[in-house]
């Protein structure tokens, strides 16, 4: 070289035949037996571990009073237009899979809502949970009465059925089919339409 | 050797006769700005390593509900998840205690930057050839660890960016047909809040990730080693069959500690200067909760992105039914991650070429790579951007369907237009060389400025 910068150069080294690690037969069955045994022993300990457990699904069920977090029951009047309150059945407060928005809407909702899981003419519960990646539809727009999940913008109209009207979601949110009970408090009539959160691959 | 003798020089020595092999073979370092780029990687990796170290003293890994009472006014008194609480605890009532976080997330975004550009560079200027094919193998690996790494550390907060995380990956792991359901059905245990998915999480994130790292960055180094690095074309050696490169001592350490010292004052500049990680703009984990602009790990964005501008979709046939989540969030990086893995198999067969390559290629050198890099990296950047629809919105005042409309046209035009762009212009140049050329061989002789090299040097 013209100038040193301290640097050196050596010949390369001759060429190798495998692109190793992965070529030398019996390098990659070492390998292949290795790793499926740490994964075979891991898949084991984890199941022992953990194991498979009931599907944890919606507590809702008839007769279930809609209560705030606080475990407070509500009554039609409670809600003013355009409001939303977030509600778990009374014996499941904050359990995830069963939170529920009731919602005031402004006008009368239409089909292809189930017209008779709706109480006080506006009155109506959708699951919180998205049927797209399972966010919390944590959004209501009085507007247009329409859910928005903020996680991936799915959109929801309130007024028929919380189908999606905009966004990647393909499902409706499940709804729950409300009643009132004899001392006037908001009840559910059986248990959401379909099952909360995504809708899976599996038809 | 050593121009001041000293245990660090003594050291370093004692390292470069063993791993170089004597006279005839002494350890050569490669210096360039190529090499600063993994040897920034490198720097943050222990960066976090020793901040996450001394961060998982404090840290407690429970959704157990505890009432936190400390200096931090707005959570003094209330009822929050342990593992946020020892995180604020950690950030408000520790000494230092903050300024770790902070580094500890900045050099996480080092790392990271450091990692995805090390990867465009190699597939960029065809390092990934024989005789390096199997480490780009191991280096793929490398970079799914960092992902882990990214998403099990946005976890540990336990705030409510974690709670829809969780969702989402159970949301994405139940949209693969058949297995998808059980499977996410075992991995989170059904309901939030849950302590195992948070335990697995912290074990993943704090001891399996780092040694796993650790072994497979050891093994990836030996590789580089081994089978000497790729180095740029140069007028004075003919880097296809020599190594050139300075000795470990006092260059290669000269310049590793000139380039951890650089990086650790930024990365404490910015920690100061920036709000990383502010735990009181999160909020706690809340059963049920979101909230707007709610983002992951930003080396996520493109899962996110996908979720958002993939039209939905519900194809059901033969007991399977395709959602956007199973486009958007496994399809569309598997077949990325995919790409990566198989382009060097794909190239080597297209272009027959099965011989081995020490000297770097300029981006534009074969019209394939050119293309599928290019196709590569704009669909990736698309996706990234994408993940911003709703702050688009926001400051473009545009509603967030428009803008998710212009990207579903942008994902559509351009990576057909930026790749056939790319192709074109590497088409141009390969000719432009092949005239030049007196044998048209552009690939082994002719390098960017056009000058022909191969004379020996003399070392």
């Amino acid at each position: 070289m013209s100038r040193d910068l301290g640097e050196r150069t050596i010949p390369r080294p001759d060429p190798v035949d495998e692109f190793a690690p992965f070529t030398s037969r019996r390098g990659l069955f070492g390998g292949l037996l290795a790793v499926s045994a740490v994964l075979g022993l891991g898949g084991i300990g984890a199941l022992l571990r953990f194991g498979p457990r009931a599907p944890a699904g919606s507590a809702w069920s008839a007769g279930a009073r809609l209560a705030t977090l606080d475990g407070e029951p509500i009554r039609p009047a409670d809600l003013p237009l355009g409001s939303v309150v977030t509600v778990w059945p009374e014996d499941a407060l904050g359990r995830e899979l069963s939170a529920v928005m009731l919602i005031r809407l402004r006008e009368v909702p239409v089909e292809p809502t189930r017209l008779d899981g709706v109480v006080d003419e506006t009155l109506i519960a959708y699951s919180r949970l998205c049927s797209h990646a399972g966010c919390a539809v944590a959004l209501y727009r009085d507007r247009d009465q329409a859910l928005f999940c903020p996680c991936h913008q799915a959109t929801f109209d309130a007024r028929r059925g919380a189908r999606p009207v905009s966004g990647p979601a393909s499902h409706p949110l499940p709804q729950l089919p409300l009643g009132i009970d004899d001392e006037g408090f908001v009840i559910a009539t059986g248990d959401l339409t379909a099952p909360p959160g995504a809708v899976g691959g599996t038809a | 050797m050593s121009v001041l003798p000293s245990p660090l020089a003594r050291v370093a020595e004692k390292l470069d006769a063993r791993i170089g092999r004597g006279a005839e073979r002494p350890s050569l370092w490669p210096i360039g700005f190529g090499a600063l780029i993994s040897h920034a990687a490198i720097v943050a990796f222990g960066v976090l390593t020793v901040t996450g170290l001394a961060l998982a003293l404090a840290y407690r890994p429970s959704t157990e509900l505890v009432t936190y009472s400390g200096s931090s006014e707005l959570y003094d008194g209330q009822l929050l998840p342990h593992a946020f609480a020892s995180i604020v605890r950690i950030s408000e009532d520790l000494p230092g205690g903050l300024l770790l976080r902070r580094v500890h997330v900045a050099a996480s975004h080092i790392f990271l930057i450091a990692l995805v550009a090390h990867l465009l560079r190699v597939l960029a200027t065809g390092a990934f050839r024989r005789p390096r094919i199997g480490n780009h193998l191991v280096g793929v690996i490398l970079l799914g660890i960092a992902l882990g790494f990214a998403y099990t550390g946005e976890l540990m907060p336990f705030s409510l960016v974690a709670a829809s995380s969780l969702r989402i990956l159970e949301a994405v792991i139940g949209s693969v047909p058949f297995i998808g359901e059980p499977l996410a059905q075992f991995i989170t245990g059904g309901e939030l809040p849950s302590q195992r998915l948070l335990v697995g999480a912290w074990a993943l994130h704090v001891f399996l990730l780092p040694g796993g790292f650790t072994a497979v960055l050891a093994w990836h180094l030996w590789l580089v080693h081994r089978r000497t690095p790729a180095l740029d074309r140069r007028p004075d050696v003919d880097v296809d069959t020599r190594d050139v490169g300075r000795p470990l001592w006092p260059d290669a350490v000269a310049r590793f500690a000139l380039l951890s010292a650089g990086l650790i004052t930024l990365l404490l500049a910015s920690s100061v200067l920036v709000p990383w990680a502010n735990i009181e703009l999160e909020g706690p984990f809340f059963a049920a909760e979101a909230t707007n602009s709610v983002h992951p790990a930003w080396v996520m964005f493109f899962t996110t992105g996908a979720l958002r501008v993939i039209p939905a979709i519900d194809l059901v046939f033969l007991g399977v039914r395709i959602t956007n989540v199973l486009v958007a969030a496994a399809l569309i990086p598997s077949i990325l991650v995919g790409m990566v893995v198989a382009y060097p198999f794909l190239e080597r067969r297209l272009l027959k070429d099965r011989s081995e390559h020490h000297a770097l290629d300029h981006p534009l050198d074969v019209p394939l790579r050119a293309g599928v890099v290019t196709f590569m990296t704009t669909v990736g950047v698309i996706l990234t951007v994408a993940a911003g629809v709703d702050v688009l919105s926001s400051w473009l005042a545009v509603p967030v369907e428009r803008v998710v409309t212009g990207f579903r046209v942008a994902l559509v035009v351009l990576p057909i237009a930026l790749t056939a762009g790319a192709v074109a212009a590497s088409r141009r140049r390969v000719a432009t060389f092949a005239d030049l050329g007196e044998d048209g061989d552009v690939d082994r002789e002719i390098t960017a400025s056009g000058h022909t090299y191969g004379e020996e040097c003399d070392s």
